[in-house]
């Protein structure tokens, strides 16, 4: 094979893999998250819930109604409760009554869970537990970035790991690296 | 007291006024054997819309229209149609409807599918939708399928 050859055949081989990487690119750029929402085990003649067309808010109660709940399924975030409010042009979820979310690796149980789907940020307050793989963390409230991996706690933290309990006032998961730690002072309980 | 050929004739005659009055009042009744009319009028392929300020604010079609009063039946409802802005908004679509105007209420059962054709999707039974404070109110378990930022970059 001659140089030229060679170097046509190189240059076709660069041209093929950056077309490749610039398609998958777009293609994930273009991915469309989807999600849904399910009202299960509401009476046919009973209200569910209300949509406000102008403004594109959804509402739906159903915590007087036994047995019922709400369940969104989003990417891989599955949220149940029993009231939930969901402005679609903020891209804003709330729910409560019975709040909770389960995730690949953490599940919440809150008063209250909101959700900002497009930032990928959630906020849960109210009688908070999270359980992670390592922990169970309560807490008056938290912060959770999907995109950092990162989850904040604040205010009365109470952390319960295998051999002892950890309190203090903002701590934080860094998931990605599996790492936690405490900002500022902590107090520490260890079974012997 | 002689009955006299003008007795006779005058007493046959308050006979008959008498008959003819109780025929009048006291017939029996006939009606019901007869075959039961429809109230209202009904229409066919029916093209609705709901204007404000003389902007278009839906529109419906049916195959069938029956008024009763103040509402009117939607046996064979075709679509609905919200705008905004003079563009579709939302299409619903629905087995049956009843549009009460004097409330202002249109109910939609059997089948009730609200899309906005970029990823919003309701499905439910039975919907209520409230005109004059564009709401819907949906029964029963509901299901919504959506796709994020539908209409946050509008």
């Amino acid at each position: 094979m001659s140089n030229l050859n060679r170097l046509l055949l190189g240059l076709v081989v660069c041209l093929l893999c950056v077309t490749g990487i610039t398609e998958s690119g777009l293609a994930n750029e273009q991915k469309e998250k989807q999600g849904q929402l399910e009202i299960v085990g509401v009476p046919a003649q009973a209200v569910a819930g209300t949509y406000y067309t102008k403004t594109d808010v959804f509402y739906a109660d159903v915590q007087d109604i036994e047995g019922a709940f709400v369940r969104i399924t989003y990417d891989d975030l599955v949220i149940i409760g029993r009231v939930v409010e969901w402005r679609r042009k903020d891209n804003y979820l709330k729910v409560t009554v019975d709040a909770s979310l389960e995730q690949k690796d953490m599940n919440i149980i809150a008063d209250q869970i909101e959700y900002f789907t497009e930032e990928e940020r959630l906020l849960a307050e109210g009688n908070l537990q999270v359980t992670t793989e390592d922990a169970t963390v309560y807490a008056d409230r938290m912060v959770h970035l999907e995109k950092e991996e990162k989850t904040d706690f604040f205010a009365n933290v109470a952390v319960h790991i295998t051999d002892g309990k950890l309190f203090g006032d903002h701590f934080v998961i860094y998931s990605a690296e599996d790492r936690m730690e405490f900002i500022g002072s902590f107090r520490g309980e260890f079974d012997r | 007291m002689r009955l006299t050929k003008k007795r006779v004739i005058i007493l046959l005659m308050a006979i008959l006024v008498l008959l003819l009055i109780w025929f009048c009042n006291f017939r029996p009744k006939t009606e019901s054997q007869s075959p039961k009319q429809e109230a209202g009028v009904s229409f066919s392929n029916v093209y609705l819309v709901g204007n404000e300020s003389g902007v278009k604010q839906w529109e419906l079609v049916s195959k069938s229209l029956k008024q009763d009063g103040d509402k009117f039946h939607l046996d064979d409802l075709e679509y609905l149609l919200l705008l905004e802005n003079s563009k579709p908004k939302y299409f619903v679509e629905a087995q049956k409807g009843l549009w009460d105007r004097k409330a202002q209420v249109l109910t939609l059962d059997n089948d009730v599918v609200v899309d906005d054709h970029k990823g919003f999707r309701l499905l439910t039974n039975s919907l209520l939708w409230y005109t004059e404070e564009d709401v819907f109110y949906f029964h029963g378990d509901t299901i919504v399928t959506f796709e994020e930022g539908g209409v946050a970059n509008e």
